[in-house]
């Protein structure tokens, strides 16, 4: 069984199935298989900032605002340009008090995505609970 | 949805310190009256009896109401608020997911 190539190759929607179905775990408060699910469709897809994203959540879910801003930070670090990478990573950063960064990233997030589809209106709602002294 | 899955570090419990309400001017009166009554010794039983034991206890009442709403408002207002970022992150997460390579 050497040099045997076990690279698995997914269509787009099995992509989407595999998100979906880590996505639902983590809603249905299962954070550890969710964890593990992200993690292990992290190689399998080429946006890899979005299951980054999704560990980067479960982090914020548990409550480990700094974890977060950690996994958070390398998603945007892999697409500058992913607006609900900024917008998580603003709310993590919120969270973890560290307001200034907060506002630069919920910023850009809006920056980039103005329409608001992609986690630009997400950072608008952040920035109001912000201003009103909530989080 | 677990609430705790996503929007679970938002604490309902936070807006009554955001915007704590303030004393109604009913309220402010009956107590004036109360405060008067005992004051002026010859006429303070009649005045303390109706800002006491009459108006202020109603007015102390509608007050109460008035506080209660206010604040039933306020946690309507933060539930508002948090069902709206969960469904701005779910929207968000799923335009991404649609479009994964």
């Amino acid at each position: 069984m050497d040099n045997v190539n076990l690279s698995v190759s997914l269509t787009q929607e099995e992509k989407r199935f595999l998100m979906e179905a880590a996505l639902l775990m983590r809603d249905c408060d299962r954070l550890d298989e969710a964890m593990e699910m992200f993690r292990a469709i992290t190689p399998l897809v080429e946006d890899k900032h979005l299951p980054m994203v999704g560990v980067g959540t479960i982090h914020f879910s548990r409550g480990e605002f700094d974890e977060a801003v950690e996994v958070f930070e390398k998603a945007v670090a892999f697409r500058d340009e992913s607006a609900i990478a900024h917008a998580h990573l603003g709310e993590a950063l919120a969270f973890a008090k560290q307001n200034e960064e907060a506002k630069l990233a919920l910023d850009r997030a809006i920056e980039l995505d103005p329409k608001g589809e992609d986690g630009g209106e997400m950072a608008k709602t952040i920035q109001k609970f912000l201003s009103y002294g909530l989080i | 949805m677990g609430v705790g899955g996503v929007g679970g570090n938002y604490n309902v419990g936070n807006l009554t310190s955001f915007s704590p309400p303030k004393e109604s001017g009913f309220s402010k009166f009956g107590k004036v009256l109360t405060s008067l009554g005992s004051a002026i010794p010859g006429v303070g039983g009649a005045i303390s009896a109706l800002g006491a034991g009459g108006a202020n206890t109603s007015f102390d009442r509608q007050y109460q109401l008035l506080q209660l709403q206010s604040e039933m408002q306020q946690q309507a207002q933060m539930i508002n608020m948090i069902s709206n970022i969960n469904k701005t992150k779910h929207e968000a997460s799923m335009a991404a997911i649609r479009n994964v390579k």
